[in-house]
């Protein structure tokens, strides 16, 4: 089932478009990117997702609902972490927590529970009585994380979550993803313009630049896109050039160089298979020191449909 | 109802907040310290600013008892009018009042001497001057009276019952302290509405409201939440405030049903027009600039429309007064009552809430 559906979005600043016709769909359970480098239309994209600004034209629904008619349905569908923090600084981490959970609809010991779950989660129990303005700023995005997941919502939306924070923050926040979309089935919008965290936590993803889709898909189908050949580096002993030979016939296999102790092949991602290699590799008697297959990255994805560095 | 549960943890936060306690509550307290210590150091008329010179013609010798009137400095003149002329006409004297020949006969015959005076020029400085002057004859009069009526033996006697009177009169003053300590309130309680706006206007900044309205909660739910903390805190503080001052200082509160009506009132008329300023102007000094100058502005207006110390305002700025909330807030605890003053100043806030309210939609987004 698709928990969002963003239909046609377009949205203009002005005379400047900012968003141009973007449709992508998110299934539930789903850890979906949205990646484009800086002022692309991502937190743009995700105000609208989230009823914050009407787009000019385009529909999106949330849950089945649609977040302009049947808004208040809709938003009870998910917890937004905003780019920007939305802190009350002049008060404890706890008291912005009861402020936010009361917003959602938490109270009593429901509430009391929910806080200190979220505290937990995002390592803050500790410094729960101190006030936010004394915060380091990977706490802060902590605590900006903590007050949207109180309510344990279908759908967690995260703009660029981790902006500006040291790696175990980082880390934190990751393994906290990956936990509760596999405890929970909830469905994540992760947005970036770091492309390996998005590598690392989506499965399906959405390239964003100066507003139009660049590229969209599944992980692997997307990074077919620049193509469809992958490397393959084998450290062995033992080559010889009966051996090359034999490794040159496997299907799939295109080109194949090698070195004293080491093959680099290129193979078409669709038709190789790794165990006819290892087969030929055992009858040889050769020791496999290493093996390691590389995927193009979405970086040089990036580089390759735009032309252009994701980040200086 | 979500609504009270968030109106409770927005008076929590609010209250764990120490500043803005403290801001709540240092403003009701000094205006009730102020109010005492005025009252407290002013016995008597309070002395006059003036230079003044007295030439007693008296043949009796009454004439001398209103030397005793307070004034910056005076001069004292036996039959020499002209001498006394003269130093108004150095300018050393602002004025001279010549006490005649008859004064002693006159009150003996409980009739009010006339005193004349001569002055430079017209002004209001003198008075409280002249109404001490005119106190002391009425009460010689009085004294001489009651002395030949035989009501009281002795000029003494009079004294003793002039102490409870005196005490009576004390506890009069103690209300209309109240009354002066109410108005205050609520003079700061509108004055106090860019306060609220910088409220808003950093919740806004701080993205709060935008992300609150990111949650399943109707925007006048989240905007109202607020509005309404901000009212029973604001309302709870100077209730309290009042309530320790009958308690500590004696204030005879006997309408309390019409001062918290109208606390309530200037309260939401405060925050309604905070909102409405920070909605119609995007910058957000502009906005707590006009929020002030409207309070001040709106309060004058009232002050006029009310009459009293700003008599010889045109008509129609007393007129435009009364298009204030404040006149009919201040009407109302004047002449203690509810209607129609309530139903006036409650229009009054809906017509501003709804003015500022095209802006809405503006407000909680970028
Ligand atoms: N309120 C606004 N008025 C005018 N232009 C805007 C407004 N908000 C955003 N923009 C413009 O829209 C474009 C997209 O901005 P957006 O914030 O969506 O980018 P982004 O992808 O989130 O960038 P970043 O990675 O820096 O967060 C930018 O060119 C920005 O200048
Ligand atoms: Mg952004």
């Amino acid at each position: 089932m698709n928990i969002i559906e963003v239909k046609n979005v377009s949205k203009k600043f002005d005379d400047k478009i900012v968003l141009d016709n973007i449709s992508f769909t998110v299934e539930e359970g789903d850890i979906f990117g949205l990646i484009g480098p800086n002022g692309a239309g991502k937190s743009t994209l995700i105000n609208i997702m989230t009823g914050l600004l009407d787009a000019n034209n385009g529909k999106v629904t949330i849950g089945g609902y649609d977040i302009k008619k049947e808004t208040l349905k809709a938003k009870e569908f998910f917890g937004l972490v905003p780019q920007e923090l939305a802190l009350i600084e002049t008060v404890s981490a706890y008291d912005n927590l009861e402020f936010f959970g009361s917003l959602y609809g938490l109270k009593g010991k429901l509430l009391k529970e929910k806080i200190s779950y979220a505290l937990d989660v995002t390592g803050l129990n500790e410094k729960k009585k101190e006030k936010v303005k004394k915060f380091s700023g990977g706490m802060k995005r902590r605590l900006n994380l903590a007050a949207a997941i109180m309510h344990q919502p279908k759908i967690l939306i995260l703009d660029e979550p981790t902006v500006g924070i040291d790696p175990h923050s980082r880390n934190h926040i990751f393994e906290f993803i990956k936990g509760i979309n596999r405890d929970h089935n909830t469905t994540v919008i992760y947005t970036s313009h770091y492309m390996e965290e998005v590598e690392y936590l989506c499965n399906n993803l959405f390239i964003i630049d100066e507003g139009k889709e660049i590229a969209y898909g599944s992980k692997k189908n997307v990074k077919s896109m620049i193509s469809n050949n992958n490397k393959v580096n084998l450290k062995i002993e033992n080559i010889t050039n009966e051996l090359i030979d034999k490794i040159k016939s496997i299907d799939g296999v295109i080109d194949c160089e090698n070195s004293h102790d080491e093959i680099k092949l290129l193979v078409e991602d669709y038709n190789f298979k790794l165990e006819p290699l290892l087969k030929i590799l055992e009858n040889n008697h050769s020791t496999i020191r290493s093996i390691n297959v590389e995927e193009p990255n979405l970086e040089e994805v990036f580089l390759a449909l735009t032309g252009k560095k994701l980040r200086d | 109802m979500n609504l009270i549960q968030l109106i409770y943890v927005n008076i929590k936060r609010m209250l764990k907040d120490p500043l803005k306690l403290g801001l709540m509550l240092i403003m009701p307290v000094a205006v009730i310290f102020f109010v005492n210590f005025i009252d407290g150091g002013s016995n008597g008329p309070s002395p006059s600013t003036i230079d003044v010179a007295f030439n007693i013609e008296d043949s009796g010798n009454l004439g001398m008892e209103i030397l005793g009137a307070q004034t910056k400095s005076q001069w004292i003149l036996e039959n020499d009018i002209d001498m006394a002329l003269e130093l108004l006409e150095r300018n050393e004297v602002a004025i001279v009042y010549n006490i005649p020949k008859d004064f002693t006969k006159k009150i003996n015959n409980y009739q009010k001497p006339i005193i004349e005076s001569y002055k430079r020029e017209e002004g209001n400085a003198v008075i409280p001057l002249e109404m001490e002057i005119n106190n002391k004859i009425n009460e010689l009069i009085k004294e001489k009276l009651l002395v030949d009526k035989g009501v009281i033996s002795s000029k003494d006697d009079l004294y003793v019952l002039k102490a409870s009177t005196l005490f009576e009169r004390h506890r009069k003053t103690t209300t209309g302290d109240l009354h002066t300590v109410t108005m205050l309130l609520i003079y700061f309680i509108i004055l106090g509405a860019s306060t609220i706006g910088t409220e808003l206007i950093e919740f806004k900044k701080k993205n709060i409201i935008s992300r609150a309205v990111t949650t399943p909660n109707k925007t006048a739910t989240i905007l109202g939440s607020i509005a309404l903390s901000l009212l029973i805190f604001q309302v709870a503080s100077n209730l309290i405030v009042l309530l320790l001052g009958q308690k500590f200082i004696g204030y005879n509160i006997i309408n309390l049903h019409i001062i918290v009506v109208n606390l309530i009132l200037s309260s939401l008329f405060s925050i309604t027009l905070s909102l409405a300023m920070t909605r119609i102007f995007n910058n957000e000094s502009i906005g707590s600039l006009i929020t002030a100058l409207v309070a001040m502005l709106t309060l004058f207006l009232s002050m006029f429309a009310y009459g009293g110390i700003y008599d010889n305002a045109p008509q129609f700025i007393k007129n435009l007064g009364k298009f204030t909330p404040q006149y009919w807030i201040f009407d109302s605890l004047e002449k203690s009552i509810l209607f129609p003053n309530t139903f006036i100043v409650l229009l009054m806030i809906l017509a501003l809430f709804t003015a500022g309210s095209y802006k809405l939609k503006d407000f909680v987004r970028k």
